[in-house]
């Protein structure tokens, strides 16, 4: 399941000031002043990234983290270059991913497994599974709006694995879980990897990084700035800050 | 992209239902609801308007059926207009994390519209049955026409969406728009007591020619609109459909990032 980043940019529109309503808009067009400018998330991203490894993504708010995760999972298509992922599923983990907050837990685990392409009937099997793995077997019938952050968390992230993905993207949805669900988490990330998936983690939390990932990203500005062994690349983001 | 519809038709009723559920879990009539406000108005309009317009109709009688039938579509314009111009917006959640087809959300967000149009069609069967003591058989294409008519509004609230990621005013704008091509179909009074400049503009309105098909299926053939009426109406919702699909392709990207 390797995953291959050619030569890729995403480049968003950004309104040039705040503008949100048709008269402001004709303002400015009559005032011939540019409406919206470019701003590049990424900028001309190349990699490779083989299976059955665990790779970090650090930077700072705003480096482009996210956007490169969502550009792997095709949920942004990218503005030039091209994202080859030879897997059958990439699935992304991040807060509050998909839930609807009037529907149970057990109805979310059906519409959430079948936007990530797993049939209804198959989700309505392995719903019991994922509510025991995500400790909450006693809220299957629970809107989720009452959940907490960690509930939301561990659902999430439940659904996601039980699909058993060949790229899994987590976007900062680990820190907010306790010990347990910590320990858990990372024990299920270890099978998947000893299976041959590839698993994309971004966080700020460079301890979880360090213990978990061979291989880190170190995104600035929506520049590559490193790729390579976690260690050499963790250190030259912390000498990045002084 | 339709093909990839069809493929995804289970995905799709189980968010048409998952709307249903979520907007009628917490409320006392459930989906009773979206006949109450059809059945309502017309009734209303029924008792207000029936001394005025009764006498002017084709065949003097069924005036509670002749507004039921134009509320019925009018207010699929109203609540499929708006469901589908917000259903990006009130799906952000989901597709801004999970890799998902442009065209699910608002297609979805119409098939719960055309779900109350049909529910709506039962108590246009009451209001006949109880004005004419029978129903015509070409009351069974009525749904029919509905899908014509559902997938203009469908287009139309795409091309609003569009709209909508750059101008927010956009929805307010569509609001006036709504009420003045429900002012401009012959909901209330027949489309027979408007002459010249008047009628050519009624008439370019297809919602009005979709209405006046309708009454032609449900209460009597002499409201048909006449074959070249139908036939601008017919490919005029090709031309929205088609250049909303196409648009929405496009700028699809756009409206992500204004999620």
């Amino acid at each position: 399941m390797t995953i291959i980043l050619n030569q890729v940019s995403l480049s968003y529109s950004i309104p040039t000031e705040s503008r949100n309503s048709l008269k402001d808009t004709l303002i400015a067009v009559t005032q011939r002043k540019k409406l919206y400018e470019k701003r590049l998330a990424l900028n001309n991203i190349s990699m490779i990234l083989p299976p059955g490894e665990t790779v970090g993504i650090i930077g700072r708010n705003g480096a482009g983290k996210s956007s490169l995760l969502k550009l792997i999972a095709g949920i942004l298509p990218p503005s030039l270059g091209e994202v080859q992922t030879k897997g059958k599923l990439a699935a992304m983990v991040e807060l509050g991913a998909g839930f609807h907050p009037e529907l149970t837990a057990y109805e979310n685990i059906l519409v959430y497994g079948r936007l990530l392409g797993t049939e209804i009937e198959v989700m309505q099997d392995n719903a019991d599974e994922i509510l025991k793995w995500a400790n909450l077997e006693e809220q299957k019938n629970t809107p989720v709006r009452t959940f907490s952050s960690g509930m939301l968390a561990r659902l999430g992230f439940a659904i996601a694995t039980n699909q058993n993905p060949d790229i899994l993207l987590i976007d900062e949805v680990l820190s907010v879980g306790d010990q347990e669900f910590a320990e858990k988490s990372r024990r299920r990330m270890d099978e998947m990897m000893s299976t041959g998936r590839t698993i994309l983690l971004a966080s700020h939390d460079l301890a979880t990084i360090r213990e978990v990932c061979k291989k880190t990203i170190f995104l600035e500005k929506g520049n590559l700035r490193a790729f390579g062994n976690t260690r050499d690349v963790t250190t030259e983001y912390e000498i990045s800050f002084t | 992209m339709i093909r990839d519809l069809i493929l995804e038709y289970d995905l799709i009723w189980l968010l048409a239902r998952r709307e249903l559920i979520a907007r009628y879990r917490r409320s006392f009539l459930g989906l009773a609801w979206s006949l109450i406000t059809p059945i309502a108005t017309s009734l209303v309009l029924y008792f207000v308007l029936s001394s005025v317009f009764k006498s002017k109709l084709a065949d003097g009688s069924g005036y509670a059926a002749f507004l039921m039938s134009g509320i019925l579509v009018i207010n699929h314009l109203n609540q499929g207009g708006s469901a589908v111009g917000y259903s990006f917006t009130a799906n952000a959640g989901i597709i801004t994390k999970v890799r998902t087809q442009s065209l699910i959300f608002p297609f979805v967000a119409v098939v719960g519209s055309f779900i109350n149009f049909l529910l709506g069609m039962i108590p246009l069967i009451l209001f006949i049955l109880f004005e004419s003591k029978s129903l015509p058989f070409t009351f069974i294409f009525i749904p029919f026409v509905g899908l014509f008519i559902t997938i203009l509004i469908l287009g139309i609230g795409i091309h609003v969406t569009i709209l909508a990621s750059r101008f927010q005013d956009i929805h307010g704008i569509m609001g006036i728009i709504y009420n003045i091509l429900g002012y401009a179909t012959p909901i209330i009074y027949p489309l027979s007591i408007t002459d010249g400049v008047v009628r050519k503009i009624i008439l370019l309105n297809p919602f009005t020619n979709y209405v006046e098909f309708i009454r032609g299926l449900a209460i009597d053939s002499s409201y048909y609109p006449s074959l070249s009426w139908t036939l601008y109406t017919l490919i005029l919702t090709m031309i929205v459909i088609s250049t909303a699909i196409w648009r929405l392709k496009r700028s699809y990207l756009l409206i992500i990032e204004s999620l």
